[in-house]
């Protein structure tokens, strides 16, 4: 009862409403990554979910790899657990910035987003540089009163990844 | 899944810039292309066999987490690989020796070497009469 009030909320939300509301998430998205809280990354997804950061041109072929799947919380805290013990890297920053959010609407229950995305990296003794930028293509759901992720495909344009791909996006 | 009887893991370089390898159920070729002194691209292609059932192509396409640029094996590689480029980098009029495992190359029963590395180069010394 209380998840199907919580869902006829965001329903009723008007446009600007509902822009604002995703504009919120995502900034506490982006916010959560770029301070490096990873422990919190992902609460901000269902059980099972989807996340996938995917070359533009494997997505644009239909070719199904992606540089980096999840299928499920589980998978996304080995990655946080990688992270934080086991992948051997040099320090950085990664900055994230979501721009062009757009909800294509409704689909029983579930909300169809896209945005354009840029992350931008600073290794040590380096200057800032564009590390990968591109589109995300997300499918919300409302969980325990919130939005949250099903689905998050990160599709990025170049077909380059500077050295390495360690943080989410 | 174990796909092949005796190993698990199995790298061959062909030379002088193709990689083919077989970690547990991923297969996939990395071919270097080297952009100048201090810069290379690497391009990986992963593939399966065409009369793979559904549940094989899903364990591949898993199991690809491992490699790539955000690879859990492989994000070490690079990472380290460019440590060793800072390290030698500034020094373009000496030479930089890395001795992991010594100095010769030979069968090891253990990965911590760089045995295999050295013996390639013994052979392309000897392909390039250098």
């Amino acid at each position: 009862m209380c998840l199907l009030t919580a869902l006829e909320r965001y329903l009723a939300l008007g446009t600007g409403e509902l822009r604002l509301a995703l504009e919120e998430l995502y900034a506490e998205y982006t916010a959560c990554l770029d301070e490096e809280r990873f422990e919190d990354w992902p609460e901000f997804f269902t059980e099972p979910c989807l996340y996938k950061i995917v070359p533009r041109e494997n997505f644009e072929r239909g070719l199904p790899l992606a540089t980096w799947l999840c299928e499920s919380k589980g998978y996304l805290a080995d990655r946080v657990a990688a992270i934080r013990k086991t992948a051997v890297y040099a320090p950085r920053y990664l900055r994230r910035m979501v721009s062009g959010i757009r909800a294509l609407g409704w689909t029983d229950g579930v909300l169809e987003v896209r945005a354009n995305y840029l992350a931008v990296e600073t290794l040590q003794d380096e200057l800032t540089r564009v590390f990968n930028a591109g589109q995300y293509r997300d499918k919300l759901v409302v969980e325990d009163g919130k939005l949250k992720f099903r689905e998050k495909l990160c599709i990025f344009d170049s077909l380059l990844v500077p050295n390495s791909l360690i943080y989410p996006l | 899944m174990r796909e092949f009887p005796e190993y698990t893991v199995v790298m061959t370089t062909l030379w002088p810039n193709l990689i083919i390898q077989q970690q547990s159920n991923t297969l996939a070729m990395r071919q270097l292309v080297t952009r100048g002194p201090g810069e290379f691209e690497l391009a990986w292609t992963f593939f399966g066999y065409a009369d793979d059932d559904e549940a094989m192509t899903r364990r591949r396409l898993r199991q690809a987490n491992l490699m790539g640029p955000a690879g859990f094996v492989s994000i070490d590689d690079s990472e380290v690989m460019k440590f060793s480029q800072h390290g030698v980098g500034p020094y373009p009029d000496s030479v930089g020796v890395m001795e992991m495992g010594g100095r010769d190359w030979k069968d090891e029963p253990h990965m911590v070497t760089e045995s295999v590395i050295r013996a390639f180069y013994s052979y392309y010394r000897q392909v390039m009469e250098i």
